[in-house]
């Protein structure tokens, strides 16, 4: 049997009765030092199935309806209460003011495509990796700076991006992370911690921003559990 | 149509494994996701970029509304091509 984690909640705030999780396993609560994690006990480990990792995003809404928790990621496992509680405590005062740096706020999430000014950069990308075997040193040359820019392109454009929409929701948002550019980027990633009351503000914000700006579709999901927001700020 | 709806499934599942298996606070305990679903992961990174064109049409038809699925996930369709 082991303990598996969802969140951590201020304490006060209980899952409703009946809530239940992975494998349909009821939601507990393991309290340490302010801070309540809500849990469940499994027979086994929580595989990474579609069907788990929807549950656990189930709890952690479930929390996020009555205070905002702070999302544990999917598949952390102890071996009981009080290995969690010495977890817990080792962290005590981090974990309650990330608990109170989120708080009251939910996580959007924006993403962009990177075109179309790095589409050709990117197909360039593409012929030089179907030539992947330049036959001379200046062919080789030639290769590595055509990939060089391009990476140069496209981390260009995902900056100016940010940039550009940061200018219209800075007003209404606490924070911003940004997930790292994976090559080949076709896409960046934002995460805007925003107050649940400037929730409408914010959507307004991104689609005039969407609408005056780009010309490819935006995907912008939210509200979230701040995943992307349980650890110290960067920079 | 069921294609789309397809699409779009796919879409609401990609950004909810890129929330709940990559991103959330880790602490010190056994986190069990094994190289295979790693692999799911960039599934799904893959699944936004080709999803997201095979539901633009729609987008822009419809304006800013939910995917199938789940309503925290919409698609924002870019200005008119001239």
């Amino acid at each position: 049997m082991t303990v598996y984690l969802y969140c951590l909640v201020a304490s006060g705030h209980e899952p409703a009765p009946g809530l239940t999780g992975l494998g349909g396993a009821p939601v507990r609560v393991v309290s340490a030092d302010g801070v309540d994690a809500w849990v469940s006990d499994l027979h086994d480990a929580g595989r990474a199935t579609v069907a788990h990792a929807r549950a656990h995003d189930a709890v952690v809404r479930a929390a996020m309806a009555q205070e905002t928790p702070l999302p544990a990621r999917f598949g952390q496992t102890f071996a009981d209460d009080g290995a969690l509680c010495r977890s817990l405590r080792e962290r005590g005062s981090v974990l309650a003011e990330r608990l109170a740096r989120v708080r009251g706020a939910a996580e959007m999430t924006v993403r962009l495509l990177v075109e179309p000014s790095s589409a050709e950069a990117l197909a360039s990308e593409q012929r030089s990796l179907s030539a992947a075997h330049p036959s001379t040193g200046r062919a080789y040359l030639a290769l590595a700076r055509a990939r060089q820019e391009a990476r140069a392109e496209a981390a260009r454009r995902a900056d100016f991006l940010q940039a550009r929409l940061w200018q219209c929701v800075a007003g209404v948002v606490r924070e911003e992370a940004r997930t790292p550019l994976v090559w080949p980027a076709r896409s960046v990633t934002l995460s805007h911690l925003v107050a649940r009351d400037a929730l409408a503000t914010y959507r307004l914000a991104v689609q005039r921003f969407v609408e005056r700006e780009l010309r490819q579709p935006v995907l912008l999901s939210g509200p979230w559990a701040p995943y992307s927001f349980t650890e110290q700020p960067r920079g | 149509m069921t294609g789309e709806l397809e699409s779009s499934e796919r879409l609401v599942l990609s950004e909810l494994l890129n929330h709940v298996l990559d991103k959330g606070l880790v602490i010190s305990g056994d986190v069990t996701i094994s190289v295979a679903d790693i692999d799911l992961l960039r599934v799904g990174l893959s699944v936004y970029l080709t999803s997201v064109e095979t539901v633009e049409a729609r987008a822009a038809e419809r304006g800013e509304s939910p995917l199938s699925g789940d309503d925290r996930i919409s698609v924002l369709p870019g200005r008119e091509r001239p």
